[in-house]
This record gives structure tokens, sequence and C-alpha cells, in this order.
């Protein structure tokens, strides 16, 4: 690794210039040179940063966290909400996720986690028992269901470098949980060429993410895998009417009032994979205790 | 009666998965037929399900195990959960 001593300047003026922490971190890791110290400034013209771009921003920090000083520069309202979430803690080169969790009450989220297989029970549970606090009488199961499929998916193919990351939070304007996982893997479409599947176009990344999110389709990272996962999450995202944003390699697939639509990954240099789901509280069944007779 | 809730520590993992695979393989062996509860359960994860119930079915067919497994003090998410991984095992029949 080469350290350049000058200050490296990120400007986020709209979305996709995230893009940017992904192009940096490539610089970081085929070119092996870094700098110093990093300033990400996300101007006024970004208005809220969603889950999804906070995990963007966690895993850049964490990914160059022994190398680099990170400091993040944004507008007041924006810097209130990285202060509530304490994404600079994340900057900090002491960081050690605290081993008991606590949900940030003042502005409905759980806490940003790096989780893993070993742990992930733990935040699920805890995380669905306060959002169900919230959400009443409505039946979460599909929170379980995201979760618990997209963490196994990290483990199982993406072979990332800094395992898995999450944030959910709950927004009550439009009564809907943001649920959003990542990883700095090979990517869905890295995974499929490196298991050399047959059948599909394996340079074209559109066609990998279209054959990975059909049930039964699966690369067997493990031999008792069935290819549900992902189609489950996307079942579930259907019918719950919640907007789903799968990006991986070049490629993503949406869910969008309940169709699945596939197209180009709007962040170039991408890496890994990044998941945003949308749990629409109304749109969920009644929690239903009683047991009913199970008929094969 | 298996429990499940006392089975296994969580309902997401393939390792917890395998708990369950490992407690229900003997009913299979000797052909008896056994309860399972899925009193108190979170969300069974598509892992959980293939390191138990799916390896089961492979090993034994899915006649075998709706012969053994008698699924009770199960709710309707759960209920559907379970029919949808079972349905994807329709074409093996």
């Amino acid at each position: 690794m080469k350290t350049i001593n000058s200050t490296f300047r990120i400007v986020i003026e709209e979305p996709v210039d995230f893009a940017q922490l992904y192009k940096y971190l490539e610089f970081y890791w085929e070119r092996k040179r870094y700098h110093k110290k990093i300033n990400i400034l996300i101007t006024s013209k970004i208005k809220f940063v969603r889950p999804a771009e906070i995990l963007i921003i966690v895993q850049f920090v964490i990914a160059l966290t022994d190398n680099c000083d990170v400091t993040i520069y944004s507008e007041a309202h924006i810097n209130r909400y990285f202060q509530n979430i304490c994404i600079s803690e994340f900057c900090d080169k002491n960081y050690e996720q605290s081993k008991t969790l606590n949900a940030i009450m003042s502005i409905n989220a759980m806490p940003i986690r790096r989780v893993t297989r070993e742990n992930m029970d733990e935040y699920i549970d805890y995380a669905k028992k306060y959002f169900q606090e919230i959400c009443g009488n409505k039946d979460l199961t599909a929170f379980n269901i995201y979760f618990a499929e997209l963490i196994n998916n990290v483990y199982d193919h993406s072979e990332s470098k800094i395992d898995a990351y999450v944030f959910c939070q709950y927004f009550p304007k439009i009564n809907t949980i943001k649920i959003a996982v990542s990883d700095l893997g090979i990517g869905i479409p890295g995974s499929i060429r490196k298991a050399q599947i047959e059948g599909i176009e394996l340079n074209n990344d559109q066609s990998c993410l279209k054959w990975a999110i059909k049930p039964s389709n699966s690369i067997k990272s493990m031999p008792s895998n069935r290819g549900l996962g992902l189609s489950n999450v996307i079942d579930f995202a259907k019918t719950n009417k919640g907007n789903l944003v799968l990006l991986s390699g070049n490629s993503k697939v949406l869910v969008i009032d309940g169709e699945v639509v596939s197209g180009k990954n709007p962040y170039k240099n991408f890496i890994g994979t990044l998941i945003q789901i949308e749990l629409v509280i109304n749109n969920l069944q009644i929690i239903d205790d009683e047991f009913i007779e199970y008929e094969y | 009666m298996i429990i499940i809730r006392n089975t296994v520590n969580n309902t997401y993992t393939n390792s917890e998965g395998m708990k369950l695979y490992a407690a229900l393989k003997p009913y299979f062996e000797s052909g008896d037929k056994v309860d399972v509860s899925f009193v108190d359960l979170s969300p069974t994860s598509t892992s959980f399900l293939n390191s138990s119930i799916g390896n089961l079915i492979d090993e034994y067919g899915i006649n075998n195990f709706k012969k053994v497994v008698r699924p009770v003090q199960i709710t309707r998410s759960h209920a559907d959960l379970l029919k949808k991984y079972l349905d994807s095992f329709a074409n093996l029949v």
C-alpha cells in the first residue's frame, strides 16, 4: 500500500454521486494506493440520505478504516441525522461495535450493524420486537424473512471483505419500514460466473441477476441450497407492494407496485450487493395467533 | 412430539436447521409418525428449512415426509411458509 499525502475530496451533489465511493474503493484495492485524509462533502442539493446510501457510506469508511481518516461534511439536518445513527463512530479508528443492541428511538431506527451468521438472530429478533411495538397488530413475518434470507445470501455467496451490514428505520409519514442490507463481495453476477452456471450469458450481469431471482435457481454454494431465498424476498415484496431495489454488478432489479423490472445499475464501479426494501405496514395482514389444522 | 423452539436456537440458519434434521431423522429411520410443534416460533428462513426438512425430503422423499411429520400448533403464517416451501418439491414427486 502506498500513501498519498494530499486530501482527497468526494462531492455528493446527487444520489448517483455515491458511485464515487465505489470508484475510490476500486482504486484502493486494485492500485493499492490511498489518501491519508478523505473528505466526503454532501452538498445542500441532497435533501435526505436513504438507508441504502447510509450503508454505502459506512462500508466505505469501514473498508478504509485502517489507513484513511474519513470526515463527512453535510447540511445541519443531515448532520443531525448522522449523529442520531452514530455514523461518525464508524469513522473512529478505534471503533468497536457495541455488544448490546439498543434501538434509536428518537428516529425509530435500529443501529447500523455488522451482522454475522452467528449473531443475526439476536439482531432480527430484537429489531422485530422493537418494530412490533410501533406496528401494533400487523404481522411482521416479512421483516424476519427479508433479513434472514438476505444475510444468509451474503454468507453463502458474496465472499464479502467486510461481512454484511444492515440498517433499518421506520418512517411514520408513510407507515413503512425501510430495510437495507449490503456487502462488498463479488456480487451476484460474480458468484454465478464463478460457479460457471450453464445456459445463461455469464458476461451479462442483467441476465445473471434475472437468473438469480428465479425460484429454484441456485449455484449450490451449500449442497442443501435450493435457490429459494432471493425469490422468497421478491415474492414478499410483490405481495406487500413495497418497493425493492437490488443492485449487484452493473445491473439492478426493482420491484415497483408489485411488478419486477430489471435494468442498469445507476452506480458505476459498483462493488458487492446492495438491497433496500420498503415494508409497507398498511399492506400487512393482522397477526393471527390461532393454530390451524395443517393439511398437506 | 418435537417442539422446534426447544430443539433449535433460531429458525434462520443452516446450522440450526441441521439440529432439527438430527432430531427428526430417527423417526424417518423407524417409520414412526411424529408431531412437530411450531409453537412460539419465529418465521423460518429457506436456509433453515433446506437443512432440516429439505435434507429429509432429499433422503426419504416428499411422500415419506408427509407420512412421518405432522405439523401441529401451527399458525397461518407458519403454515403458509411451510406450504410454499413444500410446493417447491412438487415437481420432484
